[in-house]
């Protein structure tokens, strides 16, 4: 008998802990897991990092440009900006805003602010940062068309798109399991009629689909409710891809000779689902979950873009990308665009790296 | 006292096409099959790939539904039951008794789970066991397989081939079984751990009085373990006898054809033996030949051959072959 001479680490290694070994070699997906817990705790918080509400307007700062963050005076730690001085640019006829280097406007941390609600519960008016007197500018991104920070309406429409993939997901990975599992375990009729289901849904081209649905939505609707409808409609195609993944791991999976020999003990059929079959496959279906997220969050996006999806007074990625698509935005506030469209693309990569290295690892027997 | 009585077994799959689903034909794997083993004894079920040897073990142990036959079971009590025809929910207690080992090692143990839940899954499912008494059950089967008891804890990636075999049959031992069909249960394994493996199960056999259905490929494997052979061709049985004299005078052309790939490990005697190799592939069981099944390839057949499919027949005490020359024909052995 040849001896198992092998670290002993290794031998006693159960699947989540060769899973995690495997996914930490991937560099780039720890870096998206980093980025990825990053952007989830801005979501968790955005109430408290961001310094004005979304939609506190300051009429003297419409268009404002970004200020830069200075963080010495005279040698010393005290961050501030400069404040806007109006000029008239004589060509094009218009105000412009430049920084004005006589006034210093301090930045505090944890400095008293407007009130909120932290998540509706707690009224507090502690922000991380903010300045000393209300109507003070402090646009680290720069103003809306309102005069409205856009740093914060990108703090908060970060709660909004991401909690968007997260319920979309949820609702999409629910159906696809349901029904995958069913198509996948019980094979024959119902096996046919659930997979040529996914056809049809799956043939319909999706954007004109959406735009339907989301048309018939009431613009009369509170938006909390538009915002969970919208998310339905989006999850209604995303549950095929994942019903197929799931079909497909009940089918390899039924004539694997461990399901065979765990018959052959004893187990039930349910027994045999949850103590083998869906341990074998959630790794492959947390990937997948991973990978079906930047999905979502593209196509509230791109809905709302399109003006049929998301509308304000509710703060999305796409709202505010929608907002910036006039000719004024982009000729003369680009940041507008940027800003938002820099948190989406950021987003949907570290998601997408994130989902890679974890079909990789999911796997770790490979 | 015939432990396991198998009459007329057959295992169809049918042919299914086209949109609707139609069944356009028949594979018969297994197409007609009937042995006894006997309390004790180890019979071998032998044949290429393809000829049902496999699907006659799951058929038996019910992975499969047979399409007709009975496979009668004489349980401790002497009592007998058809587990051909029983429901699949009653088939619980005759599991039990009749366990299976499989051919792939790395197939059929959950690489999630550890050497403990392997082995005490049945235990636990179907005498209850938990906590330290399972531990100590797992320990001690793991002793009797010839690991350590304190590998208990680890995973299958952490074992070579030839111990996850060995775990595999620690699990077919721990309900005491009266049976155990072993599937191909050493082909995966390198040859040096195939004679260590097949020295387990002997050992293990006196032990615990246990009885193998002993499914290979490789005579020379089978040879070593077995009371009786049964050579299996299409879905048949060709020709079923006691070990010695199945090698010593083989009755069936087929069995004579698979004696002489048998490898002679004297390189003294190499050349001594000419090698004949059967023309053309093994039968499709979904369209069988006319009359003999093994007439195509068979250097011996004639017009009676392809016309009438031949019928077992006692040749010597316990011999039997299905050829229509069986009587005749002057056929090479191997003399030990």
């Amino acid at each position: 008998m040849s001896a198992t001479i092998a670290e002993p680490r290794l031998v006693l290694a159960g699947q989540w802990t060769l899973f995690w070994w495997k996914f930490r070699r991937h560099r780039v997906a720890v870096a998206g897991l980093g980025v990825i817990l990053a952007l989830y705790l801005v979501a968790a918080f955005a109430e408290f990092l961001a310094p004005f509400p979304p939609d506190l307007p300051n009429t003297r700062y419409t268009y404002a440009p970004p200020q830069a963050l200075h963080l010495f005076m005279d040698g010393a730690f005290a961050p501030h900006v400069l404040g806007y001085k109006v000029q008239i640019d004589p060509v094009a006829m218009r105000r412009v805003f430049v920084e004005n280097p006589a006034e210093r406007i301090p930045v505090r941390f944890l400095a008293e602010g407007p009130a909120y609600d932290m998540w509706g519960l707690f009224p507090m008016r502690t922000h991380l940062i903010g300045v000393d007197r209300p109507g003070q500018p402090l646009f680290l991104l720069g103003a809306d068309r309102l005069g409205r920070d856009l740093l914060s309406r990108v703090l908060y429409a970060t709660r909004v798109s991401l909690s968007i993939g997260l319920v979309g997901v949820t609702i999409s990975l629910s159906l696809g399991v349901l029904l995958g599992g069913l198509s996948g375990y019980f094979g024959g009729a119902i096996d046919t009629i659930i997979q040529r289901l996914i056809e049809l849904v799956r043939s319909i081209p999706t954007i004109p689909l959406w735009m339907g649905m989301a048309a018939a939505v009431p613009t009369s609707w509170p938006p909390l409710r538009t915002y969970f409808i919208i998310t339905l409609i989006i999850s209604l195609i995303g549950w095929t891809s994942l019903a197929r993944e799931v079909r497909g791991k009940f089918l390899v999976l039924r004539h694997e000779d461990f399901i065979t020999a765990a018959r052959l003990d004893g187990l039930s059929d349910l027994a045999i689902i949850y103590q083998h079959m869906v341990p074998s496959f959630l790794s492959h279906i947390i990937a997948a979950v991973t990978l079906a997220i930047p999905g979502m969050i593209l196509a509230e996006t791109a809905l709302s873009f399109l003006g049929i999806g998301l509308q304000p007074p509710i703060v999305s990625w796409g709202v505010l990308l929608q907002e910036s698509q006039n000719i004024r935005a982009v000729a003369s506030a680009p940041w507008l665009l940027f800003a938002p469209g820099a948190a989406v693309v950021t987003a949907v990569l570290a998601l997408n790296f994130l989902g890679d290295g974890l079909r990789d690892a999911a796997d770790p027997y490979a | 006292m015939t432990l396991l009585d198998v009459q007329g077994l057959k295992v169809h799959f049918p042919i299914q096409s086209g949109l609707l689903r139609r069944t356009t034909g028949h594979v018969r794997a297994v197409d007609g099959v009937s042995f006894a083993i006997q309390p004790g004894e180890t019979l071998s079920l032998v044949g290429e790939s393809g000829c049902g040897k496999t699907t006659t073990g799951r058929a038996i142990l019910r992975i499969l539904d047979p399409t007709a036959g009975t496979i009668t079971y004489r349980q401790a009590d002497n009592t007998t039951v058809d587990l051909a025809s029983i429901d699949r929910a009653a088939l619980r207690p005759y599991r039990r008794d009749i366990r299976m080992i499989f051919q792939d090692p790395h197939a059929s143990l959950n690489p999630r789970l550890t050497v403990l839940e392997i082995i005490g899954q049945s235990l636990r499912v179907n005498q209850g066991l938990r906590g330290t008494a399972l531990e100590d059950r797992v320990a001690d089967l793991l002793r009797k397989v010839g690991l350590r008891p304190e590998y208990l804890r680890r995973y299958p990636h952490a074992f070579s081939g030839g111990e996850r075999q060995r775990i595999g049959i620690a699990r077919a031992l721990a309900l005491h079984p009266r049976l155990v069909v072993a599937d191909e249960a050493v082909s995966a394994l390198d040859v040096s751990v195939q004679a260590q493996t097949l020295n387990l199960l002997q050992d293990l056999q006196e032990e615990f009085r246990l009885t193998y259905l002993f499914i290979a490929h490789d005579l020379s494997v089978v040879e070593h373990i077995s009371d009786r052979v049964a050579v299996m061709y299409a879905g048949r049985i060709v020709e079923l006898a006691p070990t010695d004299a199945l090698f010593a005078t083989p009755r069936h052309p087929y069995t004579e054809a698979l004696l002489s790939a048998v490898p002679i490990a004297d390189p003294r005697l190499r050349g001594s033996r000419t090698r004949i190799r059967l023309q053309g592939e093994v039968a499709d069981p979904a369209r069988l030949p006319t009359g003999c099944a093994f007439h195509p390839r068979c250097r011996y057949a004639d017009a009676l051959c392809r016309a009438e499919t031949p019928v077992l027949a006692e040749t010597e005490a316990g011999h039997i072959a299905a050829c229509h020359h069986a009587s005749t024909l002057e056929l090479r052995g191997i003399t030990a």
